[in-house]
C-alpha cells in the first residue's frame, strides 16, 4: 500500500516537471497535473496543501539534488585551477543528464517561492564556495573582485555553452556541440581572466 | 507548523469561495472551529478547493459550515 503511495509520488513529481517546463508557472495547474498524472484532483490534494506548496516541494527537492551534485568530489582546500575543473565537471554532468529538472529548477526560481528555493541552494553549496574564493585569493590565485563578477565569469561561459548544446545551435544558428575539449579550453579562459 | 498524523482526516472539497474577500468571510469559522487542526482554500484552483484536516468531521459536516456562512461546497471527486 505504502509502495504504491511513493511510486504514485513520485509520478506526480516527474508530470509536474515536465507541465511547469511545457506551461510555465502561470500555465500550470493542480487540475491539469492530475489529468497528466492519471489521479484525481481530491488525490492531488491530500499530497499537497495548494500549487505554491507543490511547487515549493519540487524546487527543494531540485534545489538539495542540485546542491549534492555541485559538492560531489569538490573540496575548498582545493587549488583554483582543481575546484574550477570539478565544478564544471559536475554542473555540466547534471545538466545534460537532468535537461528537464534543471529547466523547472528555472521556472521555480522565477515563480513566487523561487527566492525561498534558491535559498536552499546558496544555504548547502555556499559556505563551500565561499571558502573556495577566500583561499584562492589568499594563495593569489585569484584577483579580489565582486562577488556577482567572480561568478559572471567563472560559470557564464559554461551555462552558455551548456545552452548552445541543449538548442543544438548557437547565437548564429549554426550547429554546436559541448565536449570535454570545448570545456578544458573554455576554462584555460576563464583561469586567465581570474589571474591576479 | 501543525503536525498531521496519520489518524487525522484530509478532506477535500470544491466551493465557490473566490476571492480573497470570501476568503475572509470564512476564515472566521474554520480558525476557530476546535476540530479543524489546519485548512486552506486554493483560490489559483478553478474549483476553488478547500482542504480541511480534521480527525472527527464529514464533508457534509464542512459543507454545513460553509453554507451557513453563505457559501456552497461539495466533495472533489
Amino acid at each position: 500500500m505504502r509502495i504504491q503511495d511513493e511510486t504514485k509520488k513520485a509520478l506526480v513529481k516527474e508530470k509536474a516537471l515536465e507541465l511547469l517546463v511545457e506551461h510555465g508557472f502561470e500555465g500550470f495547474s493542480m487540475q491539469k497535473l492530475a489529468k497528466e498524472a492519471g489521479i484525481s484532483p481530491a488525490t492531488l490534494y491530500i499530497y499537497y496543501t495548494d500549487k505554491d506548496d507543490l511547487i515549493r516541494t519540487l524546487g527543494i527537492d531540485l534545489s538539495t539534488r542540485f546542491a549534492e551534485n555541485t559538492l560531489e568530489g569538490f573540496d575548498s582546500k582545493m587549488p583554483l585551477r582543481e575546484g574550477l575543473k570539478k565544478q564544471w565537471h559536475n554542473r555540466s554532468r547534471y545538466l545534460l543528464s537532468h535537461p528537464v529538472e534543471a529547466n523547472a529548477w528555472e521556472v521555480i526560481r522565477h515563480s513566487p517561492v523561487g527566492l525561498e528555493v534558491a535559498k536552499v541552494v546558496t544555504t548547502r553549496i555556499g559556505p563551500a564556495m565561499a571558502d573556495f574564493v577566500h583561499n584562492a585569493v589568499a594563495n593569489k590565485e585569484l584577483k579580489e573582485m565582486p562577488l556577482e563578477v567572480y561568478w559572471s565569469i567563472t560559470y557564464g561561459p559554461l551555462y552558455t555553452l551548456l545552452k548552445f548544446h541543449l538548442d543544438g545551435r548557437s547565437f548564429a544558428s549554426t550547429p554546436f556541440k559541448f565536449s570535454e575539449q570545448v570545456m578544458n579550453d573554455t576554462l584555460e579562459l576563464v583561469l586567465k581572466a581570474l589571474k591576479p | 507548523m501543525t503536525m498531521t498524523t496519520e489518524t487525522d482526516r484530509i478532506l477535500v472539497l470544491k466551493s465557490n469561495i473566490a476571492t480573497y474577500t470570501d476568503l475572509m468571510q470564512i476564515q472566521h469559522p474554520f480558525n476557530h472551529h476546535p476540530e479543524i487542526l489546519k485548512w486552506n482554500v486554493d483560490l489559483d484552483d478553478c474549483d476553488h478547493v478547500i482542504r480541511i484536516v480534521s480527525p472527527t468531521l464529514t464533508v457534509a459536516d464542512i459543507e454545513e459550515i460553509v453554507k451557513s456562512n453563505g457559501y456552497q461546497c461539495s466533495e472533489l471527486e
